[in-house]
């Protein structure tokens, strides 16, 4: 298989995989944490060092001409250059709310004349599109799905310019500090006690571009990447000729940064998208994580060597100090590293508590965490003593089977919560019995990502593609541990409603062709960093959802996608909008041939019921 | 065990008193011979203790009855108190001599731990069902009658069961078998046909405790759920489900007409309920430890109780007629009221050993009890060194500590409670540790090595009557000639990992009975090293030895000296080497330049060779008493090229 695994070869992103898998084979590796006792002690290795993560890489083929499904499709697709409004008719209440906001009416096609995009969607309305570097549509599928998940290019806005920030202010402190005739690593080492010499290597040298990691330097051209498609999209809106159509971009800066970062997508070959996805998650949380410890010592910097309050980088208050962002990062640590001991008690360890509105406007906040990240539990009983231990870890996608039963009411949820016995020659050493005993053991989550994606696992075993039709719901209910143990007839607390799909055609894992759909929604979602004074007000806040974020923040005028609320069919240069109806028989029709489209990675966004 | 592939044979020992009076872990299962007066204690210890149950404080204890090599998990008295049935996570079923307290015959059907037994008291038949999802049906007069000759026993298996069987029940005549099992259904047979009659739906865990009535209309359940439910055979249905504890129901016991119930569980609580009018229960009694079985007393006014702790205790029932009692039950017996608070009688238990620390030398055991009393243990003997009572466990592991490295040649398990020792499953495991003798204290001779695993063997087998047991001048030779264990030791050969094919004592294997199923079970490398007395192998460890950077000398020596030596011998005499074949060589005399006097080896016979030389590793100067394989672990760090320096202190 002419792939590489990201794990093995992953250079800079130290961060291990999180990634899940829920099928049998996975389940042998988890059992056998308990090693019956040998003389040569066998190191335990990694339940999810998984090798399943190598089997179910498909890698994607250049041509797109045997794919009969797309084909058939995009024959369907209407021209681009036609009104988006024709989307509309077609989309169902239960998908309009894509946040929780108070304004969802105005979210929906129907009750456009109200809104203030009104002029914007009466226009048509221009959608950027990626060319093919040749063996790129891996990248192109993963950079369309971004684009339109929400929040995300927001998110990723704010990360990149508080990195510019934080470099500004830490530039003119060295300005400042040589003046005074004394270095900033210098500065820095005084009364320090937590600094690592490569935050002083990187404070020292964070004035200067070359001195940045190749991590940032990924993040900020992933940014770029979107900021340079929005750009193209609001020239084509301004110019004059109602049908201009922006020219494919090519996403080369990004790939080649990536490729410093990650040799893994070095050279033109086919790759996995689900592997660029965690690539690129992995990578922006390395940022953050670096931006964090960044404008930690910033603040330090001020702290031990009195060269002035720090100006808050948070423009609404002016309270949380960066002194408190160190403070709860370090919290959220501990949290993290309780969450991961293996607990005796029957009591579990809370999970990390959502995180406060103020934490997210600080630099350097993991909004891939808290966006992508869940939290599985693994709960093991004795069925001797019966007494349960629990592991808790943080899982970030989530690799279900595709089964050969026939699909239940809720397809995902069954696959992903398991429960197995321990027994026979698999027995469970139990700590407290002291000895080999059966044992019950269950999956469960119990907090579930903003963002879930969900990996369907096709290549499992053979090279062969499981082509199987998987019911993908629009809709589905919450399976974390609240939602899971609700009674039947009540409403779950949550629910999932999908935003995107990338689509694998081939029929083997050793090629093939990537295509995403993503749902271009426009985000009713405020900022939290919102300049303005009435923010404290909560009638305000509600006021301004309704606004969503063009007032609020910079990153709406940057990168943010306007777009209507349709389904966008994306194949490399091809983008093209689709209706919902369109859509879900696509995702409906059990594949005819073997190398037909079939979904591969789902992307789901929470939303919270009532 | 006909098949030519025969797993791996274990060799394992419990080191332990001569007589252990009291159980060391939980009591699984309790029966009570009210004519003999005599009360059945199955222990997780791996001993079936018997016990007086007359009044009076005297010492309880009549006898153990010891076979099992792990957890006994149930036992039935049968024959009128003749025969006592047991079943073992051993796997197997044992039929003993109850007066006696001996081992008839062992049943080794099961595949996989034996959990539950029930029994027909009027066809004397009994059931066996365990984990390998199998039940058995047993008649007790053939099991009885089984000899050594004649010992074919025929049975008939009731299948159709999905899951592993952790309860059974059967009535009095024999007309009906419940299984409960982590498939959450009752499983209902007729064991006069062995045909399934029904399967009962309704639990929402694991069932772990079952009776039915004697005339097998009813059935009552305790189940991990929490719950117990009272069942209809006849109609086929839960009739009512009682909710009085608020964890797992592990024990119930009925009355002889079925009117109430006894039962306990994780909760630690013995209830008595009240089965047409679950709302009059009373708690009889809290126990320490979570319930694992109840047993009435001959008048059945008062339960034996075991649980996971081994105290055996005996609680005062109240009398029934107070339960439905309106005014009563609502004034005095609410949850909060507890009817008991102190035990008629009290069985006491000892404390089972749920800690322990290998120390360095590979010879020694540190372990600690539930009452917190810290013991040192010789296993290379066999037995307990020290009692050190209640003292800080952490603090007298590091105490011990010694930089030495010997590898492991055997695995401690507190299964039972007791320290029980599996030396390797082949030799390479078992024979692994050389040690000088001296070292080991063994003998004032210096050059003497020795192997544990090899000196242990021929120990554990000392009396075995092997007829290679000659030596050269064909005299008999016995064991080693440093020291002899217990013989009261149990002595346990199994399959790795599993079951359990023979168990002796160590003084018993003179016997020729005993001789002739040694003869079938001991594996040959160990007879070899344990009767035949063949050394075993040396372990090897291969290393560079390099001049040090301090002492270059001017002529060439750079390339890697390999070098391959007993991974035991000291650095002394690593040393000894280098002063013979590389310094004492005239070559380096010669070469040498600070010392170029041409001083030649006048005087250097006297000198001992760590004055001469000294050897490092990682730059650290090595003490010429430790051995290999202790620098490489300890300093060097290391399996591969474990590299040693020298430099040359005197010409």
């Amino acid at each position: 298989m002419p792939v590489n695994s990201v794990s093995e070869t992953k250079k800079g992103v130290e961060r291990t995989r999180l990634t899940l898998s829920l099928n049998r084979n996975n389940a042998t590796h988890l059992n056998n944490e308990n090693q019956r006792p040998s003389y040569k002690p066998k190191e335990n290795s990694d339940p999810h060092k998984s090798s399943d993560n190598k089997e179910n890489k498909p890698l994607k083929r250049p041509f797109k001409s045997v794919f009969a499904n797309t084909l058939s499709a995009a024959k369907k697709l209407k021209p681009l250059s036609e009104p988006s409004t024709s989307a509309v008719k077609v989309s169902k209440p239960e998908l309009v709310i894509l946040e929780p906001s108070p304004s969802s009416a105005m979210l929906n096609g129907h009750h456009q004349s109200d809104s203030q995009y009104g002029a914007s969607v009466q226009r048509k309305t221009p959608v950027a599109t990626l060319s093919n570097l040749g063996n790129t549509c891996f990248l192109n599928s993963v950079l369309y799905t971004l684009r339109y998940a929400p929040r995300f290019l927001h998110n990723l806005h704010h990360l990149v310019s508080d990195l510019a920030s934080v470099e500004q202010k830490l530039g003119s402190i060295r300005l400042k500090s040589s003046s005074l005739g004394r270095s900033a690593a210098g500065l820095a080492s005084s009364g320090t006690r937590s600094w690592s010499s490569k935050d002083l290597l990187s404070l020292g040298q964070s004035d200067n571009s070359s001195g940045k990691s190749k991590i940032q330097i990924a993040t900020e051209k992933l940014h770029e990447t979107y900021s340079n498609l929005k750009a193209a999209e609001n020239k084509c809106m301004n110019s004059n000729n109602a049908d201009a159509c922006p020219e494919p971009y090519a996403a080369d800066a990004f790939l080649a940064a990536l490729r410093d970062v990650n040799s893994t997508f070095e050279g033109n070959r086919q790759q996995d998208a689900h592997e660029l996805l965690v690539c690129i998650l992995d990578n922006i949380r390395e940022t953050c994580r670096a931006l964090a410890n960044r404008a930690a010592n910033l603040h330090h910097h001020h702290d031990s060597n009195g060269i002035g309050k720090q100006p808050s980088l948070d423009g609404d208050s002016g309270k949380p100090t960066l002194g408190n962002l160190r403070k709860s990062w370090k919290k959220r640590k501990e949290v993290k590293t309780t969450e991961k001991r293996s607990s005796p008690t029957e009591e579990r360890a809370p999970s990390p508590p959502e995180p406060e509105k103020d934490e997210r406007s600080k630099p350097g906040w993991d909004f891939v965490a808290e966006d992508f990240e869940g939290t599985m539990v693994v709960r093991t009983m004795c069925l001797e003593c019966e007494a349960v231990t629990e592991k808790a870890q943080a899982v970030c996608e989530l690799c279900v089977p595709v089964c050969d039963d026939e699909p239940a009411a809720e397809p995902f949820r069954a696959a992903c919560l398991s429960t197995e016995y321990l027994r026979d020659q698999n027995k469970y050493w139990c700590e407290r019995c002291l000895r080999y005993n059966e044992a019950r053991r269950s999956v469960a989550y119990s907090r579930l990502p903003r963002l879930l994606v969900l990996q369907l696992k096709r290549f499992s075993g053979g090279m062969e593609k499981i082509t199987r039709h998987a019911p993908t719901p629009m809709l589905m209910p919450c399976f974390c541990e609240t939602c899971a143990a609700r009674e039947p007839d009540q409403q779950p607390a949550h629910r999932y409603i999908l935003w995107a799909v990338i689509m694998h055609l081939g029929q083997s894992l050793s090629g093939g062709h990537y295509v995403s759909y993503a749902r271009a929604a426009p985000c009713g979602f405020r900022c939290a960093r919102a300049t303005d004074a009435a923010s404290s007000s909560g009638f305000m806040r509600a006021l301004f959802s309704r606004r969503a974020t063009p007032a609020a923040c910079a990153a709406a005028d940057c990168c943010v996608p306007r777009a209507s609320d349709t389904w966008l069919a994306c194949d490399d240069d091809l983008v093209k909008p689709i209706s919902a109806d369109e859509f879900e028989d696509l995702l409906s029709a059990e594949p005819k041939m073997r190398s037909a489209a079939t979904p591969y990675l789902l992307f789901y966004v929470k939303n919270e019921v009532g | 065990m006909g098949t030519t592939m025969r797993k791996k044979t274990q060799v394992s020992f419990v080191i332990r008193d001569e007589e252990e009076r009291r159980h060391k872990n939980g009591v699984s299962s309790l029966q009570l011979d009210p004519i003999a007066g005599r009360l059945y204690s199955a222990g997780r210890d791996g001993i079936i203790r018997v016990w007086h149950t007359g009044t009076g404080s005297q010492d309880r204890y009549v006898q153990s009855m010891e076979h099992h090599t792990d957890w006994v998990n149930d036992i039935v008295l049968c024959c009128g108190g003749k025969n006592l049935i047991s079943a073992s996570s051993d796997t197997t079923v044992k039929v003993w001599n109850a007066p006696k307290g001996f081992c008839m015959s062992t049943l080794r059907t099961h595949k996989d731990y034996v959990r539950t037994l029930a029994y027909a008291k009027d066809k004397e038949q009994v059931a066996s069902a365990g984990l390998d999802r199998a039940i058995f049906l047993w008649d007790v007069n053939t099991l009885t009658a089984l000899t050594a000759s004649n010992n074919t026993v025929t049975t008939s298996s009731l299948v159709g069961n999905k899951e592993s069987i952790y309860s059974l029940a059967m009535n009095p005549p024999g007309t009906i078998l419940v299984s409960g099992s982590t498939e959450k259904v009752l499983r209902v047979w007729d064991p006069r046909n062995c045909s399934r009659l029904m399967k009962l739906k309704g639990h929402a865990d694991n069932v772990k405790a079952l009776v039915i009535s004697r005339d097998g209309t009813q059935c009552v359940s305790g189940s991990s759920d929490g719950t117990i439910k009272l069942w209809s055979l006849s109609q086929q249905r839960c009739v009512s489900t009682i909710r009085v504890h608020s964890e797992a129901v592990w024990a119930i016991l009925a009355t002889d007409n079925f009117s109430h119930i006894i039962s306990g569980g994780r909760d630690r609580l013995v209830i008595i309920t009240e089965l047409r009018n679950p709302d009059n229960f009373m708690i009889v009694c809290e126990e320490t430890a979570p319930i694992l079985k109840l047993c009435f007393t001959a008048d059945q006014q008062a339960v034996w109780v075991s649980t996971s702790e081994s105290d055996v205790r005996c609680w005062k029932l109240p009398p029934l007629s107070s339960l439905s009692s309106e005014a009563y039950s609502t004034t005095n017996y609410n949850t909060n009221n507890v009817y008991q608070t102190q035990p008629m009688y009290n069985i006491p238990g000892g404390p089972a050993i749920k800690h322990y620390t290998v120390l360095n030398d590979k010879r020694h055991v540190l372990t600690k009890d539930t009452a917190s009393n810290v013991a040192l243990y010789d296993v290379l003997k066999a037995s307990k060194l020290e009692d050190l009572g209640q003292v800080d466990y952490e603090e007298e592991v590091k105490k011990r500590f010694k930089m030495v490295y010997v590898p492991n040649w055997f695995n401690v398990d507190l299964k039972t409670g007791m320290l029980t020792i599996h030396l390797g499953q082949d030799e390479t495991d078992c024979l692994s540790a050389w040690v000088s003798a001296k070292e080991a204290g063994l003998t004032t001779e210096n050059d003497q090595k020795v192997n544990f695993g090899a000196l242990l063997l021929q120990a554990l087998l000392e009396h075995w009557n092997h007829p290679n047991r000659v030596n050269e001048a064909g005299q008999k030779v016995v064991g080693n000639s440093f020291f002899s264990v217990p013989v009261h030791t149990p002595l346990i050969f199994s399959e790795v990992g599993g079951r359990t094919l023979y168990r002796l004592q160590v003084g018993d294997a003179g016997g020729e009975t005993e001789g002739n199923l040694l003869g079938e079970t001991v594996p040959s490398w160990v007879v070899d090293v344990a009767v035949e007395m063949s050394a075993p192998k040396l372990n090897k460890l291969p290393f560079y030895l390099l001049p040090h950077s301090t002492c270059q000398s001017k002529q060439d020596r750079q390339k890697k000296d390999r070098l391959v030596a007993n991974d035991f011998i000291q650095c002394r005499k690593v040393a000894e080497h280098v002063v013979e074949k590389i310094v004492g060589g005239g070559d380096v005399n010669g070469a040498s330049a600070g010392s170029g006097k041409g001083s030649a080896n006048d005087d250097s016979g006297n000198d001992a060779p760590e004055e001469r030389v000294e050897l490092l590793c990682c730059d650290q100067v090595l003490d010429p008493n430790m051995d290999l394989r202790t620098v490489r672990h300890f300093i060097w760090k290391s399996n591969v090229e474990f590299t040693l320096h020298y430099r040359v202190l005197k010409q």
